[in-house]
């Protein structure tokens, strides 16, 4: 079943995008790097994993976003992700990512070749308590993820139950300042709830399991100055199809923020076994505008 | 950095290896050194500090962002206490015998974004003058926990 058009949601953003482009007074007083990278859900983070922090630069006193994209090639599949975020207060964040996931060795095989499964994603974070670096403990955010299967005749086929599907999480980050030899360590720890396979790309749910499991996510970097970062992230995913495997996630990246308009990601990352072709490591870049 | 071994979900060694690094990070946070005076010496003792402190006054006239705050404030006094209040948060032997920081800003409606610029202009100071990552790094965080108080939203 395919979906035609833009839902609402959409609409308001790219306004806002618009609107802010005509804003001379670019939402920049937070301190760089503290806007995170976009992960490839579209909400701010490191590359697979979401944070507590909210996406831009914007204080609780201005509002702000971020743009970007991102490729990730494994050789036998690759994924082009891209979508926007907006931020109000350093309270609230809207986002919205379209992922698109070419299915390349696999498409050949089931003699579907240059098939893409797309997807997109609703997000909303919401900052509970804290600050990632002025408060005492972590910043805390939760988080939905509403993922909508735009061509779901495949997932269908390997068994998976829903096209649509909600995930929800619950995040700790915390910049320790100077925490390693002199460095800032960025910790961050989350749990999510998900019926989704390999987020969303194979469906929701599945002949194994159909019910919503909770999963563990985690980030660990460094800011080697006040513009690089070395991180490494590990996302649990849950296995609901008979079909294939599925495996956790972890990637280890370098992210670049020369300023407060850009930042720049690669990554590389270990996806393991997906849609039953296993040991896919992929190259993963990213970029992100803030405004 | 590279990933190494493929992930597999029945394997916890990656969930290990991460609560590992995090609590060697809290570990390595809990230990630093707090008492001695090796980061009062690494900005260069008294002399060291009344220079920064000089460097980054003169950022902070430049800067559009916050200058304004500063408008009608005896700047001498200024220098001479915000240098005295860093030499002791630096470990310095002198004692600082000004007011609480807290106390000094309250009702100037300092914004969060404000604080951060001065964060900026203090960190492009020290690094005007070669200070250590390290320094630096470790004088922000002393510094950090002063926010709320200068924000005027600690409880």
């Amino acid at each position: 079943m395919k979906r035609r058009g833009y839902p609402i949601p959409v609409w308001i953003l790219i306004l806002l995008l618009c609107g802010s482009g005509f804003d001379l007074a670019h939402a920049k007083g937070r301190l760089l790097a503290t806007g995170g990278a976009s992960q490839l859900e579209g909400a701010a983070g490191g590359g697979l994993v979401p944070w507590a922090v909210l996406a831009g630069y914007g204080t609780r006193d201005e509002q702000g976003g971020t743009a970007f994209v991102t490729r990730i090639e494994s050789g036998d599949y690759n994924l082009n992700s891209f979508g926007a975020a907006y931020t109000f207060n350093n309270r609230v964040e809207f986002s919205l990512a379209r992922n698109e996931f070419a299915l390349g060795t696999l498409g050949r095989a089931l003699g579907l070749s240059g098939a893409v499964i797309r997807q997109d994603v609703f997000g909303v974070k919401y900052r509970l308590a804290g600050d990632l670096l002025y408060s005492e403990l972590p910043q805390l955010a939760v988080g939905v993820q509403h993922k909508r299967n735009r061509d779901f005749a495949v997932p269908h086929s390997v068994g998976a139950r829903d096209d649509t599907g909600t995930d929800f999480y619950l995040g700790a980050s915390k910049l320790v300042l100077a925490g390693w030899y002199g460095r800032h360590v960025l910790l961050h720890a989350g749990v999510r709830a998900s019926r989704a396979n390999e987020i969303g790309i194979l469906g929701f749910g599945g002949d194994r399991n159909d019910a919503y499991q909770a999963l563990f996510e985690g980030s660990v970097g460094i800011l080697l100055n006040r513009q690089l970062m070395v991180a490494a992230e590990y996302r649990q995913k849950p296995e609901n199809l008979s079909f294939t495997r599925e495996d956790d996630w972890a990637d280890a990246f370098v992210a670049f923020f020369p300023n407060k308009r850009l930042a720049l990601i690669a990554a590389y990352a270990d996806l393991g076994t997906v849609a039953s072709l296993p040991g896919q490591r992929a190259w993963y870049v990213s970029m992100q505008l803030s405004y | 950095m590279v990933a190494t071994a493929q992930v597999r979900r029945s394997s916890p060694t990656y969930l290990v290896l991460l609560l590992v690094l995090l609590l060697q990070g809290i570990t390595a946070c809990a230990t630093q050194p707090q008492r001695d005076d090796w980061l009062y010496q690494s900005l260069g003792g008294q002399v060291g500090i009344e220079r920064l402190v000089n460097r980054f006054l003169h950022r902070v006239a430049d800067d559009e962002r916050i200058v304004h705050y500063f408008y009608g404030i005896d700047i001498s006094r200024l220098e001479q206490k915000f240098a005295e209040y860093l030499a002791m948060v630096a470990g310095g032997p002198e004692p600082y015998l000004g007011e609480q920081p807290g106390f000094v800003h309250r009702g100037y409606h300092i914004t969060e974004a404000a604080f951060n610029a001065v964060v900026e202009d203090l960190l492009d100071a020290m690094a005007e003058l070669g200070i250590p990552l390290a320094a630096r790094n470790e004088l922000i965080a002393r510094l950090a926990p002063l926010q709320p108080h200068i924000l005027g939203t600690d409880p």
